[in-house]
């Protein structure tokens, strides 16, 4: 299982003082959904198959989508450097959510994603969730509210003691 | 340790990539903690071994004021010098045997300890207190305690007592080794890359004291140092390294004695400090390239400067001990510093690249739910589709359900499409691998792929649809003999048969001449039409209009494929009269072709409006391949601006959008109250005139033509409100006139088209008629599968058969209005019918089902939901009865439970509807 950057190395058997306020593990998006309920939101999401290697989102590219990974594994690119490389700065399998952030704001990705393996993703627009609020609204209204939750929770973070962007960049 | 975090991560286990350095071994976790690095000595071997280590330094504090020469000489002439070379190879021993360390330590296995928790300023700024000691003391050396015994007795005597203090009051080695030992920087600058770990022996258990611990994970702790989010726990390190190199040459090259007065000594000292520090950040903001190795780079540096004096001064230590010059051995100290520190910075340059690849997570980290686990799986099932073109190997991944040609097109890839539904044949491509992914043909399919003649791997783009897996397909199909039959003349041919004659070649004669040569080996096939093209296809000629391609990729079928099937074809042929008495059909080139059977498919014409000035120069329809090319010339010669169509059917609004993409002007007079009227609904047909609108096409309704003025050529449209409407190009789509002239001409009953039965006969014996020309109970329908179907059963009953046409499922695809539309069935609900509307208006998409006494008899789909409209399709042919709930699904607009209703194939449950 990944944990939040930095613990993960030092998983100490117990608490280390001062790192009460680290992320915890994973945020887990609607814990107590059902899988009748997953069926449904992934009924309104389309499905993207990416080979490995293929680039799934271009950093500074178009935002306004969630994703979901369906199968096979992702990594994060840190933002192209001074020399215009991107960095593996993370990954992700099957069962992690990107683009969250850019979903809200609709601002263009912060990160480029790039697939480790084959992999499918679920892409939800917001039209799609849309769709999804107008046929269930109570699950939308649950989905909507739990985002809500994590980034909530991530903000409050950040203002407790700045997390980096993304992990590894430069100190 | 958990048992969790004893196990690789699964970071660790799924990275089967090769990195850079030695240290991890096949199968071994990136990073491993004390508890899984292999151990050497037992516990109880250290613990003597630092009982030793505490006495030796008791008793150096006890020489230091006994016998300061003595005993500064064995401190700062050899345990000094030896220290960073110990750090540099292996740290832990020097964690594990430090007898500050091992004083720190006896509370804690003497049950004394206090065990607090350090304050949180302790916590923060414990590496700065250990900064500023350790330059403090190190500097203090040349005033004070390299001349000093009892000074330096005096230091070591508080610095562990200190220790000692830090270890009864806090927990673990929070209150001294990991905290604010003046030697813990240099430790970690240079412990960052071990070779050679021994593993902490004091922690026994770990009380997780400290971040990013030493003794925790000695190969990551300074990586997760510098990698630190904050920016305060990483600069003073950053500031330690960035510090060293010049101090370490200040000293050196400034302790000699006697030289400078001791004020200019620290004078200069710190400009030899300060000079290294801003070299540091002056290649950090520089150098980007090297920036991130700076903190193992200066640290290098350092030590080879220490060890280019210190080799001198341990070789003059060693001929103090024991009497023997050595001086030489200076070189081989400096020699074996440099060559380790090259390869300890090689190896740290690996260990943060693995550092930085393997922290797991990334950005932070969301997960779905444990429940979402199968939903997930199955949802990637579903969408498990890709298309790839061979050659070149181009990819497109789809939904299930896509069809080939769409999937092509999506693709970008140069394909015909006609009919769109399997009859027509534009668009056949070779499945080189995965057939076992696309739904099976049916029965037009595979009626066309006969028809074609190529290999067996054929299939018509539009039909396939790709269920699962990854389908390769090549656009040209191979050439072979076609798998399957296809349909064909079931009963015996009639043998005295020796001439049939097909006038047409439209797709109904074309279709009636393979289908009499299936059904009949050798009778004489003689097809004569009027078009100077093989068959061709007909939807497609609004591309004439716009495109620059001509007649390529129209052609449906090759020029060979007459003569292959023995049939002779008279194209640019008129025939210009009938004989059924004599059964005679006379050509226009003077020829007389006998025939025992006739059938006639001569198709239909593009209807001209009986108004005033129809025919002028400038006025067209829109029927033949010739009629796209007038145009398009007519266009070009006149430099014609602006258009007006007649007619807001199916015919128009297509010719419309090819006019607009031709660069005119284009305005639709349509006579009812909405587009497309007969076979799609007002809201149907208000969502296409929005689109049209937006793609500037002017539609009037209401409206229609009433006279056309203008002189050599048309200049305008009189409208029947008595507007004038200025225009370059008339274009009639008001529908199709059945050529049936030459019929009525020969005595056969004639209506609007050919009179037939449902055996396709005429009202004279032998003579049969198919296709356009026909007119079956009052109806022309002027669909290509329909013109298929008759064609088919015309040709079985010449041939002796006793075939019936079925009533036929009207489908309407209307193709090239940038907008995916389609009819099936019955379009107008009737007073006690059912009407489920499912519309999106976010996007282009409405669905409309009828429902006759609950069962399906209608779908309209707007909009790309292929899948729906194929449900819809097998639904309506089946006649489905939709129960309530089924009703409810389809309104809430999934319209799967229509394929799971019609069972139109096991692949298709459960498919999404999108």
């Amino acid at each position: 299982m990944a944990r939040d950057h930095g613990m993960s190395f030092f998983d100490y058997p117990v608490a280390v003082p001062g790192d009460a306020d680290r992320a915890p593990a994973a945020e887990v998006l609607l814990p107590d959904a059902s899988e009748a309920d997953w069926t449904t939101i992934l009924e309104f999401t389309r499905a993207r198959r990416f080979s490995a290697g293929q680039i799934v989102l271009d950093a500074g590219g178009p935002g306004g989508s969630l994703y979901l990974v369906l199968e096979g594994a992702i990594e994060i690119l840190a933002p192209p450097g001074r020399f215009g490389r991107s960095r593996p700065a993370g990954r992700l399998e099957a069962g992690s959510m990107v683009g969250e952030v850019s979903f809200f704001d609709g601002e263009s990705r912060s990160m480029g994603v790039r697939a480790v393996t084959a992999a499918a993703l679920a892409e939800m627009s917001h039209g799609d969730f849309e769709s999804l609020f107008a046929a269930h609204p109570d699950l939308g209204r649950r989905l909507l509210m739990d985002l809500g939750r994590i980034l909530a929770g991530r903000l409050r973070r950040a203002e407790a003691g700045g997390r980096p962007a993304y992990p590894g960049a430069r100190p | 340790m958990t048992a969790a975090a004893r196990e690789p991560s699964a970071i660790g286990r799924a990275g089967q990539r090769v990195f850079l350095g030695p240290i991890r071994g096949p199968g071994q976790p990136a990073f491993r903690d004390y508890t899984e690095l292999p151990r050497r000595l037992p516990v109880s071997a250290w613990r003597a071994v630092r009982v030793v280590s505490a006495a030796t330094y008791v008793a150096l504090v006890a020489g230091l004021f006994i016998s300061p020469a003595g005993a500064l000489f064995a401190f700062f002439k050899i345990i000094v010098p030896l220290l960073p070379i110990v750090f540099f190879v292996a740290p832990g021993l020097w964690r594990n045997m430090c007898p500050l360390a091992a004083v720190n330590q006896a509370p804690r296995v003497l049950g004394f300890t206090r065990a607090l928790s350090p304050p949180g300023w302790m916590r923060r700024s414990g590496f700065v207190i250990a900064l500023v000691l350790f330059f403090g003391i190190a500097s203090a050396r040349i005033a004070v305690f390299n001349a000093s015994g009892r000074a330096t007795g005096i230091l070591l005597a508080a610095t562990i007592a200190t220790a000692f203090a830090g270890g009864v009051l806090f927990k673990g080695k929070s209150g001294w080794c990991s905290s604010i030992c003046p030697l813990l920087p240099l430790q970690r600058a240079y412990g960052q890359t071990p070779f050679v770990t021994v593993p902490n022996s004091h922690c026994q258990p770990c009380v997780g004291c400290t971040k990013n611990c030493y003794d925790f994970k000695p190969q990551v702790a300074y990586q997760a140092d510098l990698h630190d989010a904050d920016s305060g726990w990483v600069a003073p390190r950053r500031l330690f390294a960035a510090a060293l190199p010049g101090f370490v040459l200040g000293f050196f090259t400034l302790a000699a004695p006697g030289k400078l007065g001791t004020a200019h000594v620290y004078e200069r000292l710190a400009l030899y400090f300060l000079a290294g520090i801003a070299s540091f950040y002056l290649l950090d903001a520089l150098v980007p390239a090297i920036s991130p190795m700076l903190t193992a780079l200066y640290p290098a540096i350092a030590i080879n400067i220490f060890y280019w004096y210190a080799g001198v001064v341990l070789a003059d230590s060693f001929r103090t001990v024991t009497g023997a010059a050595i001086p030489w051995a200076r070189w081989p100290i400096r020699g074996i510093v440099l060559a380790l520190t090259l390869s300890w910075v090689s190896r740290t340059y690996a260990a943060r690249r693995r550092f930085e690849h393997e922290v797991p997570g990334g950005p932070p980290l969301v997960r779905v739910g444990r429940a979402a686990t199968r939903a997930l799986a199955t949802r990637a099932m579903r969408s498990a589709v890709q298309v790839r073109f061979a050659p070149g190997d181009s990819a497109v991944d789809a939904e299930v359900g896509t069809s080939l040609l769409e999937a092509a097109e999506r693709a970008g890839h140069k394909i015909e499409a006609g009919c769109r539904m399997g009859v027509c044949g534009a668009d056949p491509v070779a499945v080189v691998s995965g057939t076992e992914g696309l739904t099976p043909p049916n029965e037009d399919e595979l009626n066309t792929l006969r028809r074609l003649g190529h290999a067996a791997n054929t299939r018509m783009a539009c039909c396939a649809r790709v269920m699962a897996g990854s389908v390769t397909v090549a656009l040209t199909p191979e050439p072979g003999e076609p798998a399957g039959a296809g349909r064909r003349p079931a009963a015996p041919y009639d043998r005295s048969l020796t001439s049939v004659v097909v006038i047409g070649n439209g797709i109904a004669g074309v279709t009636a001449a393979d289908f009499l040569r299936r059904g009949h080996p050798d009778c004489e096939i003689h097809l004569v039409g009027s078009e100077a093209h093989v068959l061709y296809n007909r939807m497609g000629i609004y591309r004439l209009v716009y495109g620059r391609s001509a007649m390529r990729g129209l052609y449906l079928l090759a020029e060979s494929w007459y003569d292959e099937h023995g049939i002779t074809a008279w194209l640019n042929t008129f025939a210009t009269q009938i004989d059924t008495s004599a059964r005679r059909v006379r050509l226009g080139t003077g020829e007389v072709l006998r025939y025992d059977r006739l059938i006639l498919a001569m198709g239909g014409s593009g209807a001209s409006p009986a108004i005033e000035g129809s025919g002028m120069p400038g006025s067209f329809v829109l029927r033949e391949a010739a009629d796209a090319m007038a145009i398009r010339s007519f266009a070009q010669r006149h430099g014609a601006r602006q258009a007006t169509v007649a007619g807001g059917g199916v015919l128009g609004i297509e010719a419309a959008c090819a006019l607009n993409e031709l660069g005119l002007r284009v305005t639709v007079l349509e006579r009812a109250a909405h587009l497309l009227a007969g076979r799609f609904d007002e809201r149907c047909g208000e969502l296409v005139h929005a689109h049209l609108g937006q793609m500037g096409i002017d539609i009037r309704l209401g409206e229609e033509a009433a006279g056309l003025q203008g002189g050599d050529r048309v200049s305008a449209v009189a409208l029947r409100g008595g507007a004038l409407l200025p225009c370059d190009i008339f274009l009639a789509a008001v529908g199709i006139q059945p050529r049936a002239g030459l019929a009525a001409a020969a005595g056969i009953a004639v209506n609007r088209g050919v009179l037939v039965d449902e055996r396709m006969r005429t009202g004279v014996p032998d003579v049969f008629a198919a296709g356009d020309v026909a007119e079956h109970k009052g109806q022309v329908p002027g669909l290509w599968p329909t013109a298929v179907r008759q064609a088919e059963v015309a040709a079985a009953n010449a041939l002796g058969g006793d075939e019936t046409m079925t009533a036929d499922l009207p489908t309407t695809i209307v193709k090239g209005i940038g907008l995916e539309l389609a009819s099936v069935g019955q379009p107008a609900p009737g007073p006690a019918d059912e009407v489920i509307v499912v519309e999106d208006p976010g996007a282009p998409s409405y669905r409309r089902l009828v429902l006759a006494a609950s069962r399906l008899a209608g779908a309209t789909v707007l909009g790309h939901h292929p899948l729906d409209l194929a449900a819809a399709t097998a639904a309506i042919r089946q006649r489905l009865v939709l129960d309530e709930a089924a009703r409810a699904a389809a309104r809430a607009g999934d319209w799967s439970v229509l394929a799971r209703r019609a069972n139109v194939a096991a692949d298709l449950d459960g498919a999404r509807v999108s």
